[in-house]
């Protein structure tokens, strides 16, 4: 600013060089991956989910490390305890630690989960997005077959698998998978089909690229936004699918744990009132589910373009 | 057939006879390009308007063969028919014939950086080393203007303007010989299209480039056209020098698009007696004999019943009216 | 002759990744009744954040009102409660936009998306809605207005839409109208029949009209008087025919010269304006125009120049602000002055 109204002695000389700003652009570079990034992280809610998930790995994972207690291991004279420096969960009715058992019962039921979120993920990326690019009769006939698939039973699904493979974590995992990957396919198929028409598709096929070209350049990273968040929603119901079949008998059988499997055990000692039981599978189920859907969401608004600040 | 292109004797580059492309719409057939027979001499500009549903984009990406199938006439192209070539046959003639879109927001892949932009035509026809194409890149940058600098950015951090720089930095990527111009200025600020249109100017002379220009209105397009072409309705009305149609607009429709114009001068009064009153007539309908004659304040019995032939009313200068039969 | 709106240096912000963007720096200006005010400028200097701020939907956040006022009938209008201001726009204030296929709703058919404002402002019975509707329809040159009531947004052309939205805009005989960029995406021959309706309606209703616009022609048909901006400030104002023949700032001068007119002949090339709007992120301490400015000085890139009143023949109001105009620069360099 002018200092007291007086113009320095050189202030009318022509200015040399300005034309060198002209087309300068200031504001700091940002794709979009490191956008969302920045976007979630504003959300309070969805870093919470991520840092649970994040504890719940950490749990499952290096837990049995940190516990002197096997999951399998019965000690009939600990039966039914609540926590106590020895048994930092409690016992069961078998005298079996819950700490240890919950920690690889978590280890199964989160496999579970990213298992079924991944073949999800590359069926329904896969079939969709061939039925989505090429379309015509392809299309046709992909979409019936899987609308097939769709339509036959879940339950019955369950039980053809658990007597093909024998119960256990494939089969349950097939079972999930099986039809499951058809709304992921959906999904990406109606995902390819905007994409396809866009321009900068047109731009590329103008300039000669073939079809695998744009598919793996353009199509499939402007996608994956709904798809990440579709994907990361599906752990939760594999998990609690993985639950409830347990809960019912039909999917991890014991003394193998999984956390459906002891909750199906606790209900009976319910009765006996060790609460211990119940509340543990119980609520590292909802945490885990609460945490991949809140994240999921997260992710969602983080992704889209329209909610952009 | 030779003509004069900027004083020098030039052939044709691109021969079009009877182009037409259909479209299957729900309501029926869309003829949205109906016969359209033209020539465009090596080096020029043919500028190409008409308003919205015209068929000028069709036409340009028709003679791109940017359409599976609904297409028929021919599009010679150094002595090839392109239309006898299959789309794996058309990929060597792409390197040559390039399209440069209207939306230069839409036609940039948001996802990637400026520079892999610019360079997808290097890499989808894998010319050159890793090294020589980011040079090229950086080449590319600093001939249509911006910095080498921007090639780590991504498109949503330019301009409109800066954007179709980044696109026409794209098109020529590939040294083609044709390019066609799909209302490159349309969406940018009228201050802004001055600066592609030059940018484009400049580039023809330096790159030995041919342009098929389209347009929506006639204001800009004689800064580059050398000719142009007029299209309603999916059919050619009247086709001359840049110049020549300024001076001397034939077709009725041609006179009103010059009067719609707004000009940039407070003390101009606009003459009403040229403006078109009524819509544009669906093109899945179009209106019986001249296609004009529902909008045209000078069609009399004959208009409505038979088509105008196309004509060269005065040397150079093509026109489809009964008022020059 | 007193101003219907008055806008005093208006400063807005939007909080974004980046930092704050200011995208209004200052912005003082007024608007007269019955009369049609131009407003120019390239994207993002300004214009359609300032307008919408006058309407007040500008979503804050991540908008922000950091300075100044809107004064309208005595009232500040951005001091104003939310449920205040809803009774003024459609009433006092009539907006129309660029895209009308995004701004009708294509669910509702045309004639109860007219009726629709009408009745949140008047207590008529729906059926002197519809009338009134009908009426509206007729008076923006829609042929068969009975029957166009009835249909849907998507059944219209572009042209038809945007008189749809006219016809909403006007509905209750607003005392201001803001069209923001409506003719932009029309076919020029459909741009000349709205911008003729436009005219004929606001004529008989004694409103103003604040029309934003970056095309020039567009302006010098319609408007009386213009406003020109860039990067968030006002940069040139005054009567259309000292800002046409008498530019006295090098952006306006610029921007004449590079839009073709019909008149100028071929030969002569446009002469477009190098370079782009600054980014107003941070945006630069002197004149923002500096970079791209054909005649800049050194102190062009220190310090902002002040508004200057232009003296013309006519009396009317004209300035602009531009270190060529100052009496020091004509001063200090006499015969050698630039003058536009």
């Amino acid at each position: 600013m002018l200092k007291n109204n007086t113009f320095p002695v050189d202030a009318f000389d022509l200015a040399t060089d300005n034309f060198s700003a002209a087309d300068e652009i200031k504001r700091p570079s940002i794709s979009y991956i490191s956008d969302a990034w920045r976007r979630l992280k504003l959300n309070k809610l969805a870093m919470t989910g991520l840092v649970v998930i994040i504890l719940l790995v950490i749990f499952v994972v290096f837990g049995p490390l940190a516990t002197p207690h096997n999951y399998a291991y019965q000690d009939f004279s600990v039966m039914n305890q609540g926590p106590s420096a020895n048994h930092w969960f409690g016992t069961d009715e078998m005298g079996r630690d819950l700490f240890a058992r919950a920690c690889q019962g978590g280890r199964v039921s989160l496999f579970i989960g990213l298992a079924a979120a991944c073949i999800d993920l590359m069926a329904g990326v896969l079939i969709g997005g061939i039925a989505g690019y090429v379309g015509g009769q392809l299309d046709n006939l992909l979409m019936r077959f899987a609308e097939a698939l769709y339509s036959i039973p879940y339950m019955l699904m369950v039980v053809l698998m658990a007597i093909i493979f024998g119960s256990g974590i494939f089969s349950l995992v097939l079972a999930i998978t099986i039809t499951g990957w058809v709304p992921m396919a959906r999904l990406v198929r109606g995902q390819v089909l905007s994409l396809r028409e866009l321009e900068y598709v047109q731009a590329s096929r103008s300039m000669g690229a073939e079809d695998s070209w744009i598919f793996i350049k353009h199509i499939v990273p402007n996608a994956m936004g709904p798809i990440i968040v579709s994907a990361t929603l599906t752990i939760p119901r594999a998990i609690f699918s993985e639950a409830t079949l347990s809960f019912l008998g039909l999917g991890i059988q014991p003394p193998n744990p999984s956390w459906g499997q002891m909750a199906s055990d606790a209900i009976e000692q319910m009765i006996v009132g060790n609460l211990n039981v119940i509340l543990v599978p119980s609520i590292l189920i909802c945490l885990s589910m609460f945490s991949f859907n809140v994240l999921g969401d997260g992710l969602r608004d983080a992704f889209d373009p329209k909610m952009r600040k | 057939m030779i003509k004069t292109v900027n004083n020098t004797e030039s052939a044709p580059l691109l021969t079009v006879n009877n182009l037409t492309k259909r479209f299957a719409v729900k309501g029926g057939t869309l003829t949205a390009v109906n016969k359209m027979s033209f020539v465009i001499y090596k080096g020029e500009t043919l500028g190409l308007v008409g308003e919205s549903g015209c068929g000028k984009s069709t036409t340009g990406r028709a003679v791109l063969r940017m359409y599976d199938g609904g297409q028929s006439g021919q599009i010679i192209y150094n002595g090839t028919d392109l239309m006898k070539l299959s789309q794996k046959e058309m990929k060597k003639y792409r390197k040559e014939m390039q399209l440069i879109f209207q939306d230069p927001y839409a036609s940039l892949d948001g996802r990637m950086t400026v520079g892999s932009i610019i360079a997808e035509p290097l890499n989808i026809h894998k010319l050159g080393t890793q090294q020589e194409r980011m040079a090229r890149v950086e080449e590319l940058l600093n001939l249509v203007g911006l910095d080498s600098e921007h090639k780590n950015r991504f498109p949503h951090e330019f301009s409109g303007g800066q954007r179709q720089r980044i696109c026409i930095a794209r098109a020529l990527a590939i040294r083609p010989k044709f390019v066609v111009c799909d209302e490159p200025i349309s969406s940018l600020d009228v201050s802004i299209q001055a600066q592609v249109v030059n940018l484009l100017k400049e580039l023809q002379s330096k790159m030995e480039l041919t342009y098929l220009f389209i347009a929506h209105d006639l204001s800009m397009i004689k800064y580059i056209s050398d000719r142009i072409m007029v299209m309603y309705l999916g059919s050619m009305a009247e086709l001359a020098s840049s110049d020549e149609l300024n001076k001397d607009p034939l077709h009725p429709y041609t006179q009103a698009l010059l009067a719609a114009v707004p000009i940039p001068d407070p003390r101009h009064v606009k003459s009403r007696e040229q403006s078109l009153e009524g819509e544009i007539p669906s093109p899945i309908n179009p209106p019986s004999g001249c296609v004009f004659h529902t909008r045209c304040k000078k069609a009399y019995a004959e208009c409505k019943q038979t088509a105008p032939e196309w004509k060269e009313a005065k040397p150079g200068h093509f026109v489809a009216c009964h008022l020059y039969n | 002759m007193e101003p219907l709106v008055q806008i005093k240096n208006l400063h807005i912000s939007f909080n974004t990744y980046a930092g704050e963007v200011k995208a209004v720096r200052g912005v003082s200006f007024d608007i007269y009744k019955g009369e049609m005010l131009g407003v120019v400028g390239e994207s993002g200097c300004g214009k359609s954040v300032t307008s919408n701020a006058i309407m007040r939907i500008l979503p804050t956040p991540p908008a922000e009102y950091k300075q100044g006022e809107i004064i309208m009938d005595g009232k500040n209008l951005l001091g104003l409660s939310e449920s205040h201001m809803q009774r003024i726009r459609g009433k006092d204030i009539g907006m129309i936009f660029q895209d009308s296929m995004a701004s009708l709703n294509p669910t509702m058919n045309v004639g109860s998306q007219i009726a629709e404002v009408i009745r949140r402002h008047q207590k008529v019975s729906s059926d002197k809605a519809k009338r009134q509707a009908i009426e509206m329809l007729h008076l923006v040159g829609l042929s068969n207005p009975e029957k166009r009531y009835h249909q849907y947004p998507h059944e219209f052309s572009g042209g038809m839409r945007q008189r749809a939205m006219i016809a909403i805009a006007l509905a209750l005989n607003p005392k201001l109208l803001i069209a923001d960029e409506p003719t932009t995406a029309l076919d020029v021959t459909i741009q000349d029949q709205i911008l003729k309706v436009m005219k004929t309606l606001i004529e008989k209703s004694d409103a103003s009209v604040m029309l934003i616009t970056h095309d020039l022609g567009v302006v010098a048909e319609t408007c009386r008087r213009v406003v020109v901006m860039y990067a968030g400030q006002i940069i040139e104002q005054g009567a259309a025919d000292h800002i046409f023949y008498n530019a006295k700032h090098p952006y306006t001068k610029g921007l004449l010269l590079s839009v073709p007119s019909m008149k100028m002949d071929k030969t002569k090339a446009l002469e477009p304006i190098v370079g782009s709007p600054p980014d107003l992120f941070s945006p630069p301490a002197g004149c923002p125009f500096y970079a791209r400015c054909k005649y800049a000085m050194k102190i062009c890139k220190d310090s902002c120049p002040v508004m200057e009143a232009i003296p013309e023949n006519d009396g009317q109001a004209h300035e602009a602000s531009c270190w060529l105009n100052s009496l020091n620069y004509r001063e200090a360099l006499g015969e050698r002055a630039v003058t536009l």
